[in-house]
């Protein structure tokens, strides 16, 4: 429907629309759940029915994103974009999540042998070490940012530990990873953004590629040797596609985790009842986590685009334009949800949208399962009075994730 | 020899990643909701529909064999 939304800004960068997204999703999603913001010259979609369905579509809705970065440049320049950012060309076209098929196929595929619940699930007192590891230091402080001291740090010690590289390394790889970020999340066309795309991803790159040749010369029984060796009907992967894949763990694989877990912790403090009641029954804390990546999810929203002309539901969604598909709105919407804006810890059934659905599904949503189940474990039995060090919240400013800037809290 | 399998898709769980459509695709299809239903138990290796299992994100699939 091209009728506007009227009586507030369209535009999901608002700073009400950062600091509560429902505020503009979901007036959306009542009022014109098949939107097109002509701001933005995008197509948002926030309806769980249609949400699940356009992912679902893949072969009517693409994820190239260096595909769709690539249009959006003026014709002129493409080509000395090429040149001048040729690490983001070289990467993306690899990358799981950016990939359509049938290239998509072969590289989950053959990471699907050796990337399963089952291997991970063997992380787990790792994991639960790294967290009490953490949890002593801040201890001691007793005052902490939360985000700085834990939340940041973890992730990146376990999917170093998960691809056996040492987890003192993670200083490094948040720094690569920060710079990646800015092409990532909007690069657009801005030349800045494509640069720091190019030095977070060729810092990466060069951290992981002598490891996986020394690998690849010298196997062992760990996940880079696995995966060198991993086939699927006699395809595996090249080298640099377990270059990439590795590369694009490390960063995909702390960033959303890291914001996960912080926001999961904001939402039981600022709902003390709902804390309490983990800290009473523990056992609740599975369906709790669940219940966070519902309502405070890391990813609000994910970019597609049409790869053919699509009629939805009386709307005409043409060829090469932008679809926004916001599972954060979905997981509001009660056709699908009793009394969808309660926090309820216990919550069942609960099937929420937060890791997407289709063929792009969370690669890693077993991994963070893991880290949530045990983190919040971990706080609510050691620190169940804990509490929140502040009442002002900021948000940054990015439309497809939702991260916290900081989050104080007192431990005891 | 015979063999007697169930193999089902918890259609609560699952969420069309399709992956079990990649390894099996004779056992398993997608529905019209883009879900995977299962068209034929004997299409193919009881190997391969447990790989399809096991590789399922969600794991949606549960196999029972009878001999």
């Amino acid at each position: 429907m091209d009728a506007p939304v009227k009586s507030m800004p369209d535009d999901f960068m608002a700073p009400e629309a950062i600091a509560d997204p429902e505020s503009y999703f979901g007036r959306l999603r009542e009022e014109d759940p098949i939107h097109w913001n002509e701001n933005r010259k995008m197509w948002i979609l926030t309806g769980y029915d249609d949400v699940v369905w356009a992912c679902r579509q893949p072969q009517l809705f693409s994820s190239d994103k260096l595909g769709f970065n690539v249009r959006e440049l003026p014709e002129n320049v493409r080509e000395e974009y090429k040149e001048r950012y040729s690490a983001i060309y070289h990467t993306y076209p690899s990358w799981l999540s950016a990939t359509d098929n049938p290239l998509h196929d072969h590289l989950r595929l053959i990471v699907n042998q050796v990337w399963t619940p089952n291997q991970v699930e063997k992380r787990r007192l790792r994991i639960r070490g790294f967290i009490n590891e953490l949890l002593d230091q801040a201890e001691q402080k007793g005052q902490i940012d939360f985000i700085k001291d834990f939340t940041l740090p973890l992730p990146i010690k376990v999917i170093l530990d998960f691809l056996d590289l040492p987890h003192e390394d993670w200083q490094e790889i948040k720094k690569y990873s920060d710079r990646w970020l800015h092409y990532h999340f909007g690069g657009g066309t801005d030349p800045e953004r494509w640069q720091a795309g190019v030095e977070g991803i060729e810092g990466l790159i060069n951290y992981v590629e002598p490891r996986v040749k020394a690998r690849k010369a010298n196997p062992q029984s760990d996940y880079i040797s696995a995966l060198l060796q991993a086939e699927w009907k006699g395809d595996r992967l090249t080298e640099k596609e377990v270059i990439v894949h590795c590369a694009n763990l490390l960063f995909s694989g702390h960033e959303t985790t890291t914001n996960l877990l912080a926001n999961g912790l904001q939402l039981l403090l600022t709902h003390r009842d709902q804390w309490d009641r983990l800290c009473g029954n523990p056992s609740l804390i599975p369906l709790s986590v669940e219940e966070i990546v519902r309502l405070e999810g890391s990813i609000k929203s994910m970019l597609r685009y049409a790869l053919e002309d699509v009629e939805l539901k009386g709307n005409n969604i043409r060829k090469g334009q932008l679809v926004l598909l916001v599972n954060a709105a979905a997981n509001r919407d009660s056709a699908k949800f009793a009394d969808p804006q309660r926090v309820d810890v216990g919550r069942r059934p609960n099937p929420h949208l937060g890791f997407g659905q289709g063929i792009h599904i969370c690669l890693g949503a077993p991994l963070v399962r893991v880290e949530a189940h045990e983190t919040y474990l971990a706080l609510t039995k050691r620190f169940p009075s804990m509490r929140l060090n502040t009442d002002k919240f900021e948000w940054h400013p990015i439309v497809r994730g939702r991260a916290l800037k900081a989050l104080p809290v007192i431990l005891k | 020899m015979a063999r007697i399998i169930r193999v089902e898709v918890d259609l609560d769980k699952c969420v069309g990643s399709r992956i079990c459509v990649a390894i099996a695709p004779k056992v398993f299809a997608l529905d019209e909701n883009g879900q995977a239903k299962v068209t034929d138990v004997e299409g193919d290796t009881l190997e391969n529909i447990r790989a399809a299992a096991e590789g399922c994100p969600l794991g949606a699939i549960t196999v029972e064999e009878t001999q």
